[in-house]
């Protein structure tokens, strides 16, 4: 086990930012995820830095305004379809 | 042929329609007008309707969907939109290599981040150059893995994880300001 020093890897830190936005991304395999997880804990700084782009994700997800389809638009989207030719009467 | 259009309805309205609200949230972002927005996601699902032939049923309708939108609004909107500021993104994307491409740390746990409006945090976001704007919304909004957004796209993943660090730490800059206004100071390491 290495040394943990805030604000520098650990010397045994093997982990890059690369993988620390991959793990946040879901691109590692659940293996890799896995490894990467038990190595974070060992290195303050990584372990911050991923609990600090978690946050920056999951801040990203609640602020930002999201849009909803109104009935109306659905209804005039399946009367255009309807008329659209190829797939005969669009039933709802 | 009434039947393959009964199962044409039932791939619209089961796998298709669900995808509305995202696909609107993406247009809205895309081109900042809901108006626009709404016209994008209508084309999107025509275009989808006209090409149902196309779509394998239980495949991914959602990429396919984010695909036909990104598409139409590179074909036409873009084209149409008036952008009296705009910036060449070769350029852009030129300045940004040149700069220090190390993780930018925010404290977004910060109270002066929690406090902000979602408008201030949209608007940030929408303030980024389209490309880059684009894989944010579809990682971190959309949680598109990096095959599906190459493949929406149609850039490698390299460029794809490339693009995303560097519009995350844009827009980590951009918040940066905003949380500056309003008395956040940068934690030192």
């Amino acid at each position: 086990m290495g040394i943990r020093i805030p604000g520098r890897h650990n010397t045994n830190c093997r982990c890059t930012d690369e993988r620390v936005e991959m793990a946040l991304d879901g691109a590692l395999s659940r293996k890799e995820q896995e490894r990467f997880l038990q190595e974070v804990k060992l290195c303050a700084y990584c372990s911050e830095k991923y609990e600090r782009e978690k946050s920056f994700k999951q801040f990203l997800c609640n602020k930002v305004s999201r849009k909803a389809l109104s009935p109306s638009f659905i209804n005039s989207l399946k009367e255009k379809i309807g008329k659209q030719p190829g797939h005969g009467r669009f039933i709802n | 042929m009434q039947e393959n259009g009964n199962k044409a309805d039932d791939v619209f309205n089961e796998e298709f329609l669900p995808h509305g609200d995202a696909l609107l949230t993406f247009a809205y972002h895309l081109t900042y007008d809901e108006a626009q927005a709404e016209d994008l996601v209508q084309e999107t699902f025509m275009k989808a309707w006209r090409f149902i032939d196309s779509y394998q049923r239980g495949t991914n309708a959602k990429a396919w969907l984010f695909k036909i939108l990104k598409n139409a609004f590179i074909n036409d909107y873009r084209k149409k939109a008036k952008r009296p500021h705009s910036v060449d993104y070769e350029d852009f994307l030129a300045y940004h290599d040149s700069e220090d491409s190390s993780y930018k740390d925010l404290d977004t746990n910060n109270e002066v981040f929690q406090g902000m409006m979602g408008d201030e945090v949209t608007k940030a976001l929408n303030d980024l150059p389209v490309n880059f704007k684009t894989v944010i919304l579809l990682c971190d909004i959309e949680g598109f893995t990096y095959e599906e957004m190459s493949a929406i796209i149609g850039i490698r993943i390299g460029t794809i994880r490339s693009r995303l660090h560097r519009a995350r730490n844009m827009l980590k800059d951009a918040l940066q300001g905003y949380a500056a206004n309003l008395g956040y100071t940068e934690k030192e390491h």
